[in-house]
């Protein structure tokens, strides 16, 4: 239940970027949260951060969710065979994702802020991977055996 | 994580992406309305004052850099030249509709606007303000600030509204360029929207006299307003062989400044 606290973070990103902030805080949160979180919990993170981006920045309610829901379930896919904090995988994957978010949401290709989130979540990174427990090197050794 | 985990995980996330979808055709097609309104009141409540802080955060950061600079009179000055800007517009307008009349007599006079006042509650990708469908806001509508154009609304919700400002890089105006205390329109162009705080003129023929200070303004065509003032020209690019030039323009007014606009009503 405690896990879920995170929502109040990102309500907070949601009206930071609805106001001023031309950043999505909300998409590197969510990326960051799959990346060292259970799957389903990530999913539910997802799906209520979206209808919050969508409350604050008032976009189409449902639109953000549907983009979240599919990021998170692709890094899901991801990490069931790689390593999601490698350093080169969540910069590459949140800049990605932050661009396809603005183009569907804004029909805006933005790149320097794109760029500039992928720089954040390569410190991101760094920091969770203290934090991180669900990747098991040596079960994915085992697997190719 | 095994295939059972994967199964429960991916049956959980077709729920949420069939609820999401669900959520975005009710909105879209406005049967959420009513709800929306409620949900987004405490929102736009808290929007409300966190743009303000922000505002006040960002002059505090600029009064700091200009320090040494009497503040005051930097703003006051800042007023009066777009003031000067706007009534050198106004002025050159009436010449031109002067001579106009003198040819046309009983030409038909433009229609009286009607306004709609407007909080901006936020500017990120775009601008939002405190108005909506309830409000009368519509699709289209242009925004302006003391005779400004700031741009115009895009997304309409049923008390709020998003705004596509000039900086917006997909925002493409038919503009004019005319010179103050001269009658006539120097060149015709395209105004683009770029990152960052200047716009781009492209389009201007080569043989068209451009140059530094002069006013750019708003053509009238595809729905846009005419002779709405947008900013100043700040350099002109050297010729080269192609057949149009570009200018730099510098808005007559800083869009993340703004707390009150205006929608046109026609």
């Amino acid at each position: 239940m405690k896990s879920y606290l995170i929502l109040l973070l990102i309500f907070l990103f949601a009206l930071f970027q609805a106001t001023f902030l031309p950043l999505n805080l909300v998409l590197l949160t969510v990326l960051a949260w799959v990346t060292i979180r259970p799957a389903r919990e990530s999913l539910i993170i997802a799906f209520f951060a979206g209808i919050l981006l969508d409350l604050a920045k008032g976009t189409p309610l449902g639109l953000s969710s549907l983009i979240l829901l599919i990021a998170s379930f692709l890094v899901i896919l991801y990490r069931r065979r790689f390593d999601p904090l490698h350093p080169v995988f969540l910069p590459i994957f949140t800049l990605l994702s932050a661009v396809g978010y603005s183009e569907i949401v804004f029909r805006l290709i933005n790149w320097p802020a794109g760029l500039i989130l992928a720089v954040f979540a390569f410190l991101a990174r760094l920091f969770m991977k203290s934090f991180s427990t669900g990747f098991n090197h040596r079960g994915i050794r085992l697997k190719i055996e | 994580m095994d295939d059972g985990q994967l199964r429960k995980s991916f049956l959980l996330f077709l729920t949420l992406f069939l609820i999401s979808l669900f959520f975005f055709i009710s909105d879209y097609r406005g049967w959420l309305g009513p709800l929306r309104r409620w949900v987004e009141k405490p929102v736009v409540a808290l929007e409300k004052p966190l743009y303000g802080i922000n505002q006040s955060i960002r002059q505090s950061v600029s009064q700091l850099i200009s320090l040494g600079k009497s503040d005051r009179q930097v703003f006051e000055l800042q007023g009066r030249l777009r003031q000067l800007a706007a009534d050198q517009n106004q002025l050159a307008t009436c010449l031109e509709e002067n001579e106009r009349l003198k040819k046309l007599l009983g030409a038909p006079l433009p229609p009286n606007w009607k306004f709609i006042e407007a909080r901006v509650i936020g500017i990120s990708e775009k601008m939002r303000l405190d108005r909506g469908k309830n409000d009368g806001i519509k699709e289209g509508m242009v925004v302006i600030s003391e005779n400004i154009l700031v741009g115009r609304v895009v997304v309409v919700q049923e008390s709020t509204s998003l705004v596509q400002l000039m900086s917006d890089p997909n925002s493409k105006i038919p503009v004019m360029v005319k010179r103050a205390n001269s009658a006539g329109i120097q060149a015709r162009g395209l105004l683009l929207g770029q990152y960052g705080e200047k716009l781009v003129l492209d389009r201007i023929l080569q043989s068209e006299d451009v140059q530094k200070g002069d006013l750019v303004v708003t053509s009238g065509e595809e729905e846009w307003l005419a002779d709405l003032l947008i900013g100043q020209i700040e350099e002109v690019a050297p010729q080269t062989a192609e057949v149009y030039k570009r200018a730099i323009i510098s808005p007559l007014i800083n869009y993340q400044d703004l707390s009150i606009v205006f929608l046109v009503v026609r």
